[in-house]
Formats: structure tokens, sequence, C-alpha cells
């Protein structure tokens, strides 16, 4: 036996865990787990990005049905978590800054639309309440970072999917931190 | 970056603005000398930097949602290669966009448009499949608990061996991470063809330190010790086969058991590096290693010679005067096991009170499981029968025994999909009978189920963590786990992550910590 204390120093991490095998064409079962083994997590981070149900499940999925084309398309993403998330959250940002004029049109046409309510789903308690809705009032690129953050993506990562420099997202996540904070604590203040 | 000069307003606003940076991003050392000066003269901003953590921490629980029958059908449609049934926002805004263009006079053109549309071909909409994520029961019929539910709950160490020679190690459950998130990378002996090298890992209840074994064909085992990122801070090579290991319940030491010829102490004192101590006097005695006393001072070990049953020659092992003295009956208490992971081969033994967990008799299918603790023996109103098919038993640190019961036929009374439950019995007094498992969880064997397995992986905390596997109908072969469910028994808190395919080929997990 050999007894040896060693001082490797430590490697970086590395996301190896999550890769996918880049470039190939999965098949049905493949794409079936794919859509499983993610739908649910997505959809809570969209239900959190768009605090309306039913337009968080078509988001869902537009993305996956892109997801399935660029597939058979031979481009599948070597990462897919990330390409997933990437894609939801352009999509959710997309959608809420078309939403205004969207909103101005769409009543004249049909008025069928609930009010976009919180989903009672993941609502549980009042401090939730609070926090979602402070989220809900901060512009929809820093929520989309936070929660990208909050779903364990990186600062680099999120940079990316939101098509900003590190340093600007970093300066869009500190202010969507602290101004979140305040109006928690504004509204800690009013109960 | 100084920022004397400027108002008391600007000095709040940038420590606010750096404190709030720091939570996703490394400062640099100026910058977190500024907020550190800041912040320990400032109890607002300590308070409000700490908030933005909490904040941070809140945002990070676990959302996940069951996706609706409609989704589903969509996009399981896409996956077959039909068309999927167009979205209503998006038939609103099509509609939307007709009506202005008729509006416009542009009649000509929303004509073709229309009649384009109605040339789409129609939707095939396979089989609703029911939700993959479902966590348990009522009292308040959610999907789902979270919220706070989840704060107290351990994270999950796993690793992969998808490797040839490398593997990942990640945890789930931290603060900014809801499926395995990354440690560290390691590079193991090359095993190309995935089966010439046993590997094993197992991380110490603090978190700090995972123990790496690895053992090729020719019996030759490497134990490393490695940092939670990744850093080798102890290694040793033996040919003594395959190895026990068990971690003292804070940590500190770690026993390594080739068992019967080696056993080794491996002590991990503050601020010095780790020192192994071996116990050849041990080798005289076929011991199986079980794990360290709750104390840490001595180890308890099983015979292991195969000639008696294992639950009736316990033994502890005296790591100060270096014996091992055989017991009547495993002890309870701080000599008690707080730590292991190891398995008998013919029942198990509960670690803290010596009662044994024994299927009772193999020809006998009705016949309860039965606690065994010498004469007593404690009925635990589970029948081995189908109703039943797979009972896996494991033990809290206060001594309740978790049962994860694999069931052929649970599920929901819609649809005849198989399940498991995670269920918890409380350690009952001697000669009770318990009343049966409280089900608490059960999830969704997917489409691949024609039988359904799982494994029940550890238990910490009062948290039980178990592994469904996933399984395709064409093959008897097992891919892995599909689903890993975290749950508190008892209780309706509890999480199931979905492994996606290339994952669930692979996920091994090493241990549940803090």
């Amino acid at each position: 036996v050999t007894d040896t204390a060693e001082s490797t120093a430590a490697t970086d991490a590395l996301p190896a865990v999550e890769r996918l095998r880049g470039g190939t064409r999965p098949g049905e079962a493949a794409l079936t787990a794919l859509y499983e083994a993610h739908r649910a997590e997505l959809l809570g981070f969209l239900v959190r990005m768009t605090r309306d149900r039913e337009a968080a499940e078509d988001l869902l999925q537009e993305t996956f049905v892109r997801l399935i084309r660029e597939a058979r398309a031979g481009r599948m993403p070597d990462d897919v978590r990330p390409w997933l998330y990437r894609v939801a959250a352009n999509a959710a940002i997309s959608r809420s800054r078309h939403g205004a004029v969207w909103t101005r049109l769409v009543p004249r046409l049909v008025d069928h639309r609930e009010p976009a309510v919180p989903d009672r789903e993941y609502l549980r308690t009042e401090r939730d309440a609070e926090l979602h809705g402070a989220l809900a009032s901060l512009p929809v690129d820093g929520r989309a970072a936070l929660l990208l953050a909050a779903h364990g993506f990186s600062g680099h990562q999120i940079a990316a999917s939101i098509g900003r420099t590190e340093g600007a997202t970093r300066t869009l996540m500190s202010r969507s931190r602290a101004q979140l904070r305040l109006v928690l604590e504004a509204a800690e203040g009013q109960s | 970056m100084n920022v004397t000069g400027f108002g008391d307003r600007h000095l709040h606003a940038r420590s606010l603005e750096l404190a709030a940076a720091a939570v996703d991003f490394d400062l640099t050392s100026a910058e977190t000398a500024e907020l550190e000066a800041h912040l320990a003269g400032c109890s607002t901003c300590s308070r409000r930097a700490a908030a933005m953590r909490r904040d941070a921490l809140a945002i990070g629980r676990s959302v996940t949602l069951a996706t609706s029958p409609r989704v589903d059908a969509a996009i399981y449609a896409e996956i077959a290669g039909h068309r999927a049934r167009p979205q209503n926002f998006v038939l609103i805004a099509a509609a939307a966009a007709l009506l202005l263009l008729a509006l416009l006079g542009a009649s000509g053109i929303g004509a073709y448009l229309l009649r384009t549309w109605e040339l789409l071909p129609n939707t095939i909409v396979p089989p609703v499949q029911p939700p993959a994520l479902l966590v348990s029961p009522p009292p308040d019929d959610s999907p789902l608990a979270i919220g706070d539910a989840l704060l107290d709950a351990p994270r999950v160490v796993y690793w992969n061996m998808s490797g040839a020679d490398r593997i990942a190690v990640a945890t789930s459950q931290s603060v900014r991470h809801e499926v395995p998130g990354p440690m560290f990378e390691l590079d193991m002996w090359p095993d190309p063809d995935q089966s010439a090298v046993t590997r094993l890992l197992l991380a110490s209840p603090t978190g700090k330190h995972v123990a790496v074994a690895e053992t090729d064909r020719r019996a030759v085992t490497r134990i490393r010790i490695a940092t939670s990122k990744g850093a080798i801070v102890w290694s040793t090579q033996s040919a003594n086969g395959v190895p026990a290991l068990a971690w003292s319940a804070d940590g500190s030491q770690l026993a390594v058991a080739f068992a019967p010829k080696l056993w080794l102490v491996v002590a991990f004192p503050a601020g010095s590096p780790p020192k192994a101590s071996e116990y050849s006097e041990l080798a005289s005695v076929p011991l199986r290693l079980l794990g360290f006393s709750a104390d840490g001072l001595s180890l308890l070990a099983y015979d292991g010679s195969g000639k008696a049953a294992p639950w009736e020659r316990p033994y502890s092992i005296d790591l100060a005067r270096r014996t091992a003295t055989r017991l009547d009956r495993f002890p309870g208490g701080a000599s008690g096991i707080a730590v292991s992971n190891t398995t008998t081969f013919s029942g198990r033994v509960d670690t803290v009170t010596g009662r044994v967990l024994d299927s009772g008799d193999a020809s006998a299918p009705q016949t309860n499981w039965t606690l065994r603790h010498g004469s007593d023996s404690i009925e635990l109103g589970v029948p081995t029968s189908n109703a039943a098919a797979n009972i896996q038993p494991g033990w809290a640190e206060d001594g309740s025994i978790v049962v994860l019961e694999t069931s052929l036929d649970d599920g929901p009374p819609s649809n005849d999909q198989k399940g498991s439950t995670l269920g918890l019995i409380r350690r009952p007094a001697p000669g009770a009978r318990v009343a049966g498992v409280v089900r608490v969880i059960w999830s969704y064997i997917g489409p691949f189920g024609t039988r359904s397995r799982a494994d029940l992986l550890g238990v910490r905390n009062g948290w039980a963590l178990a592994g469904e596997y996933a399984i395709p109908s064409r093959s008897d072969a097992w891919l892995g786990y599909d689903q890993i469910a975290l749950g508190k028994p008892g209780t309706s808190r509890g999480a199931v992550t979905n492994l996606n395919e290339f994952h669930k080929r692979d996920i091994h997990v090493a241990g549940l910590v803090p």
C-alpha cells in the first residue's frame, strides 16, 4: 500500500454531465425522452417568465417544436438544456416586447382572454406571491437573467442567451437584483 | 474602485449593486474589499446583502409544473412526424392579421392565405400521456410541494459512467442548481468496454470530500479522496480487491476495508494533510465493514465468513485499542452506527438498533415483512406479495425505518401505469404490529415500463432518495435511472428529477450531503 498526500490543483468544473451527443439525429424515443426530461422544469421557468400558464405552454410548445425540427435537420444542439432555455427565454422576451402592440389589438378582435394571473400551483405562500410579483415588475430581460441564474446557468451562458456582453449582463443582473430587493422591501413595509 | 467622496446615497447604492453582483459573479479583489469595508460599517446594507442572497435562494427553489394534455399531444404529434395543431394565440394572430388585411382591402391576399390555411393536414393526436412529474399526495392534492419545502432537503451527489476514462461528479438541489450541476471531472483508469473496472464513489456526509475507488480485472484498487472542487488530497493503491468504504458521521474519517485482508482508516485532522492508519491485526477475522459508530470511536462490522446469518455476529472494532470484539447485538446510541452504505447479503441490519428486516419465509409469499431483534419479532404489515413486489428498507438517523415499495399496480385509477411508493414506517415498539406503509410518493414510469424497479439510495435528515429505472419495452436491459425522487416521508414534500435520455444510462448516486 502506498499512502501519498497529493496537492493536485482543483480542476475546473465542466458541464459534462449535461452534455448530449451533438450532431446526431435522435429518433422518436430519444426526442420523447428529451421532452419528458425537460418539459416540467422548462414550463416552470416559462410560467415564472410570463405569469400566464397558457402563454407559457404555447412558448413551451414552440420551443420543443423548434428543437424537434433542428434535430430532424441534423442540427441537434450539443447541450440541449442550455439551448432549450436560450430559445425559451428569447421567445418569452420577444413575446413580452410584442405584447404591448398585441394587447392593444387583441381586445378589439377577440376578448376572451382572462387577465394574466400567477399560476396558483407555484404560489403557495404569501412570500412566494410577493417574490413573483416583484419579479414580474422587473424588465423582461432582467427577469429572464435572474430566472436563468436560478436554473443554474452561469453569467457567461446567460449573456449568450440574452444577447449581451458579460459586462452588460453583470450590470443588468446586479441592477435587477437590487431593484427586486427594493420592491420586496417596499412590499414588506406596506405589510 | 474608490468611492470615497461620493455622498452617502451613492455609497449605499454602489454597495447594493456590488452585493447584488456578488450573487452571480466573482468580484475583483478591489470590489470585494470595497464591499466588505462598507458592509462592516453599515448594518442596513449588510442586511440588504443577506436579503439578496435569500432572494436568490427563493427564486432558485425548484418549480416544475406538469404540462397539459394539449401541449403533450402536440409535441408527441410533432415527434411522430405530424404537424402540430396551431396554438391558440397563433390562430388568433392569424385571424387578426387576416381581418386587418381584409379591412385594408387586401382581400385577395387574405383569401389566398385562408385557402392555404385550410389545406393544412389534420393533426393526428396520439393517446394522451400522463405527466411524468408527479410527486405525492394529499393533504393539498398538489403535484409538487415547493416554496420552503425543499430548503432543508439534502443535495444529491451524482456521478456518471459515460466516459471511458473520465467521470463527472455533480450535485443537485443547491441554491442555483435544480438539476445536476457540475462539481468536477476526474481522470479514471481507462475502461473502454465499461466493464473491466469497478468504480465506486461515496460522498462524505458533510459534502467536503468524495472517496473514489476503482478496481481493475487484476483486483488492483486505487482509492483517491477528492475535495468538492476535485483536488486530490490523498490516494492509495492496493492489490486486495474491491473495498468497502464508510465515512464517519462528521466526515472526519474514512474507513476502507479490503475484507478480510486490510483495513485502513483515513483521518482528516484540521489544518494537516490526511493521515492513514493500517489495522493489519484485523486480517485474522473475516469481518465485513458496516460503518463508523456515531461517535466515530469505533467501527461496526459483521461476520463475513458466510457460516452464519450476518445479524447474529456483530462486531465492534475499537480504533484506539485496535481490538475487535464480538457483540451480542449491535449497540444503540453513540455506539450505534451513524453512517453506512453497506447492505448485507441476506437481510438488512438496522445499524442503530441491531434489528433485522427479513422477508420471512420465502415459501409463503403472503408472509409480511418482519423486523427481528433477538427473540422479538415485529410484523410490518406489508405483505411480500404483488401488492408490495419489492421492498427496500433504509434507516434514518433516529432509527425510523424508511421503506421503498415498488408496486406493480400502483398509480391513478384511470390507467394501469406502474409506480413506486416511498413509505415511512416509524420505529415500532418491540412486539408491536405496524399498520402499514404511509404512501407518500409515486411516480410514473413512462412509456418504457413493462416492469418497474427502483432503489432506495439514501436517507438523511428524514429525507429519502429513490431512483427509478427506465426499462425499454423490447429489452430486459436496465437503462439506468429514469427519475430520482427526493422526498420527506410522512409529508407532502418532495421533488422528482427526470434524467434525460443520455443521463439515465450512466447516472449513479454517491450520497446525500447538506
